[in-house]
């Protein structure tokens, strides 16, 4: 067996064991530091040459993802720790933990396997693993979100297997890169397989009009979690669509795809300026972001480059916007954003954390998103795509005035009624402050030409 | 032997069509137990046919984790006179009538959109497939589906998915059979499925309007 699997199995296989803390006494110790060690072997992972090795695949989407799952499960852990920590039942915070890990596990693994049936088990386990993240408190409305999310996300995936059925009755095996660097003719198996596969997958993305669970689901959980949800467990889902992707493309499933990409995008530019509650008006900004990541991967070139970017920026920006909206809504108690207002005295750091975090997330210039977006842009005007350019861009700027007015509206409106500023604990704002830096060396880094 | 194959195709249809019809809760959880037993035996016999060892013990493994451990984890979500668990608010008598609809939009959709794709590769890749019992498990699909969009009884719409579910392992024989690995893995996360959603049970045993989820 050589280094580089055993490193492979290493990263796959810390998660678990860490889940195994459960049992003990010291669940969040041993969690803290078994996740930067999950973040301290990813990096050495990103240095593996690419290539296939045993069951697993390292290419040049997947290593950037690994990174980006392991260090927003860190910061999330770190996060957790005092976010819950007037918890009713400690023993709940113990099973937290303990989800967390294998959630990441599930994700890594999704993320890491060379086959197409297993990949789609990776996924559903994601959401066996994560649909508990969501009760930690048991409350009402989060035991409503997260049954919606296991049941619409559960079902749209039961779709997905036709497209694995279709894949093995073609090809006679579900080896992803043996498939794919193959190359495949047009076939309307082919096509079917291709769009199953977006239905299936896009309900886990997000894709309008299989996008019902998301809001709900990132709105009601943990911010932790909704930080994971958003910055991760999305991207994975959409790497697997497009794996799937190239192994189904045909002309027709191209079209589609594009279609319902410009329509999720629409769908968010429509609903945008309507929202009231904060982690929904960011929940619904990711549906944005994933359709463009999908845009980037989809089309190649250039934009491909221009997904990567956005996926790595956007694990780290959209993180710190949940880990600084958790932190306002336990200090104004609230989520309702007409009821907050005066960040910039009450919560300073905060108010540039979410400020900073909001302008990464809706690609303001000169964050990454940004370059990520204008690549797409520049690949599918290359390629004679104008129209989608004009209605994803007329989009992109009402998505982005609607999130940046909203959040401007927080900070900045009734400072003068703020008698005494609001404390957060250290380790929450410091993990909202660390995802928003992240986020923003990475555009250092690529301006600086190192990316 | 295809025709007893069809045959029991065609009972789990019926038992999805029972589903719809009934309005109390623990005619559900039958419903998972019958269709499941029926599915197992169908894939036994498929196996036995075509002497797969896979498809042998792919049927066990269907009827002891969906069929004996699913139910029994669903059963022990329900008080001692569950059988006295109706549904609230349905209107069955509109939502059979749909069903029927469905039924028939299904097989005419499957008749002009998909069964070209197999008749056209029917001298290829596809000849081992079976058009009624493709057929049949593509209206099972959309059965399930129905079931989970009407009731608002988390129960009757966990009875859509497992139907779901068991159409695709239906959809899969009749097409072309996945690998065991996959087939076992695709079951054991629908067990864990079951296991997160009794935990979610617990709660209101009906899906609801939440003003704060809503927009």
């Amino acid at each position: 067996m050589n280094i580089y699997l055993i490193m492979i199995y290493l990263l796959l296989i810390l998660p678990p064991i860490l889940s195994i803390s459960y049992f003990t006494n010291h669940t969040q110790i041993v969690s803290m530091i078994g996740s930067l060690l999950t973040v301290f072997l990813s990096v050495l992972i990103l240095f593996i040459p690419l290539s296939v090795y045993s069951y697993f695949d390292i290419n040049q989407v997947n290593r950037v993802l690994i990174i980006s799952v392991s260090a927003v499960y860190s910061m999330s852990v770190f996060f957790a720790s005092t976010y819950h920590k007037g918890i009713s039942n400690p023993e709940h915070l113990q099973m937290h933990y303990s989800l967390m890990h294998l959630f990441t596990f599930t994700m890594l693994f999704t993320l890491l396997i060379n086959n197409f049936g297993l990949m789609w088990i990776g996924i559903e386990a994601t959401t066996a693993s994560s649909a508990l993240l969501l009760i930690i408190e048991r409350e009402r409305n989060q035991m409503e979100a997260a049954w919606r999310y296991v049941l619409i996300v559960s079902t749209g995936l039961t779709i997905a297997l036709i497209s694995i059925i279709l894949l093995y009755l073609n090809y006679d095996s579900l080896d992803a890169s043996f498939i794919i660097s193959g190359g495949h003719g047009v076939s309307l198996l082919l096509s079917v397989a291709g769009v199953t596969a977006l239905i299936g997958f896009g309900t886990k993305i997000g894709i309008f009009p299989m996008h019902t669970w998301l809001p709900d689901a990132h709105g009601e959980a943990p911010s932790e979690i909704s930080a994971m949800f958003s910055g991760i467990l999305l991207p994975v889902a959409a790497y697997v669509l497009y794996r799937f992707y190239q192994a189904t493309v045909t002309p027709v499933v191209s079209e589609l795809f594009l279609f319902f990409i410009l329509f999720t995008v629409i769908f968010v530019a429509i609903i945008m300026p309507s929202q009231r509650n904060l982690k929904r008006m960011f929940a619904y900004s990711t549906m944005e972001n994933m359709a463009l990541i999908l845009l980037g991967l989809i089309t190649g070139g250039l934009a491909l480059i221009g997904a990567i970017l956005i996926i790595i920026t956007h694990a780290f920006g959209k993180s710190g916007a949940f880990f600084t909206s958790g932190n306002i809504i336990k200090s104004y108690g609230t989520k309702d954003m007409d009821h907050i207002s005066g960040l910039r005295d009450r919560m300073p750091s905060s108010a540039a954390t979410l400020l900073g975090s909001s302008l990464i997330v809706t690609g303001a210039p000169p964050f990454t998103v940004f370059a990520g977006e204008l690549l797409i842009f520049y690949q599918l005007i290359k390629n004679g795509n104008y129209l989608a350019v004009g209605i994803i861009a007329t989009c992109l700027l009402v998505i982005s005035l609607s999130v940046i007015s909203k959040v401007s509206r927080m900070i900045f409106d009734g400072n003068e009624k703020v008698a005494e500023i609001s404390r957060i604990d250290m380790t929450q704002g410091s993990v909202a402050m660390i995802s928003f830096l992240l986020g923003f060396s990475i555009t250092v880094f690529f301006l600086g030409g190192l990316i | 032997m295809n025709e007893f194959l069809d045959f029991l195709a065609a009972l789990m249809l019926l038992i999805a069509i029972w589903a719809q019809v009934g309005s109390y809760v623990i005619s559900k959880i039958q419903v998972i137990v019958v269709q499941t037993s029926v599915l197992s035996v169908y894939t036994l016999i498929s196996g036995i046919y075509t002497l797969s060892l896979d498809l042998v013990i792919l049927a066990i493994l269907i009827i002891f984790l969906r069929g004996v451990l699913t139910a029994a984890i669903l059963l022990r979500k329900f008080p001692a006179r569950s059988q006295l668990i109706r549904e609230r608010s349905t209107t069955v008598p509109s939502v059979i009538i749909l069903s029927i609809v469905m039924i028939i939009v299904t097989l005419v959709v499957y008749q002009f959109a998909i069964f070209p794709i197999m008749e056209t590769a029917s001298s290829g890749i596809l000849t081992k497939a079976n058009p009624p019992v493709t057929a049949i498990g593509f209206v099972i699909v959309i059965q399930g589906m129905l079931l989970i969009a009407t009731r608002k009884s988390k129960v009757s719409q966990f009875t859509g998915y497992i139907e779901v579910e068991n159409a695709m392992i239906l959809l899969s024989l009749g097409i072309f059979p996945l690998p065991l690995i996959v087939e076992i893995s695709v079951l054991l996360d629908v067990l864990a499925l079951v296991i997160v959603s009794s935990v979610l049970l617990s709660g209101n045993m009906t899906s609801e309007r939440i003003e704060e989820l809503v927009g």
